[in-house]
């Protein structure tokens, strides 16, 4: 991995209207390459974070933030979000409102046609991401049409014909059913592994974030309060779960196990449970 | 009781008595001429009565009118001392204020197209729930507000197949019912008397009146283009967008204003809390 | 059913560049102006209208509606062009109250025509054009793009909106709300429940959506670039010749022969 490509330090921030601090000292640094998956109970400011990244807070919605961002080599709090166009994409967790044409072509061409690119370097873009995300045969359909998976994976992919150097996910599955679910965490997956994105993504599907992610960040009420690879962060199961997060399955039952006196390395993939227990493909 | 809080209270006693008025007249011209009752209601005759004045008036309520349109569309608004930069000048708008435009257009040709106007007597069918948006629209997101009345009363008329040359009446027509009371009306909480009295007089009478006499005007303007006789202009369809206008803003919008205001500033979309009127131009 | 929206279709309105779909639309309304006072002349224009419906491939469901509510505006002309020009010609019709002449059907055909004709063409304009391309002719005519890209994202989302009221009309219904009974003050209050829901909905979706236009970039460039700009053919010239000869030809003739 390589240089730094998101740094926050001592972050806060606040919505306008609102006393109490949404985020409160949060420091982070990730890097090129890297995916960080954020984790932590509703309203525990994982949401607000990716906003700040986005220069969303408080150049479009309003509200208070102190403290230092920098995003792909932009200062965002002293930019503002027009600085970091091309540079971070950010996918929601509503797909009905982030298809706003009556194509996918047009959804994919809208962000590289909105920063004045040349009509050839916008087709391209454009041809170059539905082949790599399978999406040719969708180019022509409208996208009110499609599921709700399909419409994330549509915003994902209009997002991507930026040629973003950060990738933002706000709980891209939250609001879809078990297909779409796999549609885009596979795609996410697929964007890791094939692509090398630095990707943020806020989600809260712990076994599939072990396997993918290289770190993760648990936050709680607007603080960062662990950090590490997914086995560092998880094997500290009863201080995760305090802080109103599941770990994965196995590292909860390794951990009853533990606790009743056998001695175990706590695993957080199903794979190290495989392996400790001598089985395994 | 305080004389501002007396006329406020005038203010809404004679909105619904003019309301409830009209429902009466029209029921009486209905019982006295069921086959043609626009030649007994007294509004229809009123209109074809005064016709060259109508007609004199409307020609200056559609230059004002316009003018207005087009000055606050380039970001100026007039005032006692002249004009002044209103920050909400089309070329100005932000994100949030081209989403508020776009929602508020989709919303309001959606519930014109897709509620159906409630019958009270055959043959009087104008009453259209949905028009009582108009007003709160221009009162709480401000010209973004009013150009999205606009194109959702274009919108409903492309969706209903009645596009045509009268539509451009009813573009700028509708414009001015949202704008009259954003303009006017100081308290937009419709949680004082002062509050309600003001809109009454703005938001229910006055915008009523001008918005039958421009779009009217028009229709009357471009007979040779639209083909509508003088009599069913000022004599059907003033009368029908004039009651409409005003039994429905004086019946449904304070209530919706009440229940919304809250909803709209906790949001943080009131336009006041969002934008700084300039010094002068 | 609602006509107007984008229509999704291979038909030969659909190939057609939109200016040319836009100036063929403009021609029509300037024939019905012309031929306004004598219906023969301008149904040839009607005639060349439903031509155009069946050759934009809407669907007979949405034509013989579009025609049926045509069908309401004739009953309104006649009775009040043809009572009119009661006084003039010879009558044809002569019914208690209603006199009919020839004089006064040519007329209230040729107003019914005026009113009816640049309906239909601008629903043939709007359901084979997509928002895209509107966007695209109303920047090229001066509109500013702001503008211009409310109306087209508005419309884009229209489907999706009139979808959530019909659902929560429907939701309320089920809940023993009855849109139709009790007084029109009763009648009007009982929107309140269906109209709170999608205003809700809506202040929510504001603040996604600015995010979402945000992070596309809108606003950045000055100049928006149009990566599928309508491409002026041949079929078009084609088109915009024959509609010009025809058009332009039952003006000649309404106005002077």
């Amino acid at each position: 991995m390589g240089s730094v490509a998101v740094a926050v330090r001592n972050l806060w921030a606040k919505y306008v209207g609102s006393e109490d601090w949404v985020l409160r000292g949060v420091n982070l640094e990730v890097r090129e390459g890297e995916m960080l998956v954020l984790m932590g109970p509703s309203g525990c400011g994982k949401s607000t974070l990716l906003k700040v990244l986005a220069g969303l807070l408080p150049w479009v919605i309003p509200g208070t933030v102190e403290g230092t961002v920098h995003v792909a080599g932009v200062d965002v709090l002293k930019a503002g979000y027009r600085e970091l166009a091309g540079k971070v994409g950010v996918v929601y967790q509503n797909p009905e409102v982030q298809v706003v044409t009556r194509s996918v072509f047009e959804e994919l061409a809208m962000a590289p046609e909105n920063l004045g690119l040349p009509k050839e370097e916008v087709r391209a873009r454009v041809e170059s991401v539905a082949k790599a995300l399978r999406l040719e045969d969708y180019l022509f359909k409208d996208p009110q049409s499609l599921s709700g998976g399909e419409k994330q994976l549509i915003a994902i992919a209009g997002v991507l014909t930026m040629k973003p150097k950060v990738l933002l996910l706000d709980e891209p599955t939250s609001m879809l059913d078990h297909f779409g679910t796999k549609l885009v965490l596979d795609l996410i997956t697929q964007l890791k592994r094939e692509y090398g994105l630095t990707i943020i993504a806020a989600e809260h599907r712990v076994e599939w974030a072990v396997e993918v992610a290289d770190r993760v960040a648990v936050m709680s009420d607007g603080a960062l309060v662990l950090e590490g690879t997914p086995s560092e962060v998880f094997s500290r199961v009863e201080e995760v779960q305090r802080y109103g997060v599941r770990p994965p399955g196995v590292s909860e039952v390794a951990y009853s196990l533990a606790r009743m006196g056998f001695n175990l390395k706590i695993p957080v993939r199903l794979s190290e449970m495989e392996e400790m227990l001598g089985g395994g493909r | 009781m305080t004389k501002a809080r007396t006329l406020s209270i005038v203010a809404v006693v004679v909105g619904l008595a003019i309301a409830a008025f009209i429902i009466y007249a029209f029921y009486e011209a209905l019982t006295i001429n069921p086959q043609n009752p626009f030649e007994a209601f007294i509004i229809s005759k009123a209109f074809l009565g005064a016709y060259p004045v109508v007609y004199a008036v409307g020609a200056v309520i559609w230059i004002l009118g316009t003018v207005v349109f087009l000055l606050e569309l380039t970001g100026y608004t007039p005032s006692l001392r002249g004009l002044r930069k209103s920050g909400m000048g089309v070329a100005s708008w932000s994100v949030i204020d081209l989403a508020l435009a776009a929602l508020s257009a989709a919303v309001y040709g959606a519930l014109l197209a897709a509620t159906a106007p409630l019958v009270i007597f055959p043959g009087f069918t104008w009453l259209r729930p949905a028009n009582s948006l108009a007003p709160l629209f221009g009162m709480f997101f401000g010209i973004p507000g009013c150009v999205g009345v606009a194109i959702g009363n274009l919108i409903a008329d492309i969706v209903g197949g009645y596009f045509g040359v009268g539509s451009i009446g009813g573009f700028v027509g509708n414009f001015l019912i949202a704008y009259l009371p954003y303009k006017f009306v100081r308290d937009h909480s419709f949680s004082t008397s002062t509050s309600i009295g003001e809109f009454y007089i703005w938001g229910v009478l006055v915008q009523a009146f001008v918005s039958a006499v421009y779009i009217c005007w028009w229709l009357d303007f471009m007979q040779w283009a639209v083909g509508l006789p003088i009599f069913v202009t000022w004599g059907v369809i003033a009368p029908v967008i004039l009651s409409n206008n005003v039994v429905v803003n004086a019946v449904l919008s304070p209530i919706l204003g009440r229940i919304l205001y809250p909803l709209v500033k906790g949001r943080g979309l009131y336009w006041k809390d969002r934008v700084r009127v300039g010094t002068t131009a | 059913m609602l006509s107007g929206i984008y229509v999704e279709g291979r038909s030969v309105f659909h190939s057609l560049d939109p200016r040319a779909k836009l100036l063929w639309a403009l021609l029509v309304l300037a024939a019905s102006i012309a031929a306004q006072f004598n219906g023969l002349k301008s149904l040839p224009v009607f005639i060349s209208t439903l031509i155009a419906l069946s050759l934009s491939g809407i669907g007979a469901g949405l034509a013989a509606l579009l025609i049926f509510n045509a069908s309401v505006f004739l009953l309104v002309t006649t009775l009040v062009w043809a009572g009119m020009y009661a006084g003039q010609g010879t009558p044809l019709i002569t019914l208690g109250f209603l006199r009919v002449t020839d004089v006064g059907l040519l007329v209230a055909s040729g107003k019914f025509f005026l009113i009816v004709n640049p309906i239909l063409a601008f629903v043939v304009f709007f359901t084979t054009t997509k928002p895209y391309y509107i966007s695209w002719t109303l920047e090229k005519a001066g509109v500013p793009s702001k503008l211009a890209f409310s109306f087209v994202i508005a419309l884009s989302l229209l489907p999706g909106v009139i979808r959530a009221v019909r659902d929560v009309t429907d939701v309320q219904k089920l809940r023993g709300l009855s849109l139709d009974k009790g007084s029109i003050f009763e009648r009007l209050r009982k929107h309140v429940p269906v109209i709170v829901p999608v205003i809700s909905r809506l202040l929510s979706d504001v603040w996604d959506l600015s995010m979402v236009l945000a992070s596309r970039c809108f606003g950045v460039s000055r100049r928006r670039t149009y990566v599928e700009e309508p491409r002026w053919t041949r079929r078009d010239t084609i088109f915009t010749l024959v509609s010009m000869a025809f058009y332009l030809g039952v003006i000649a003739w309404a106005l002077w022969l």
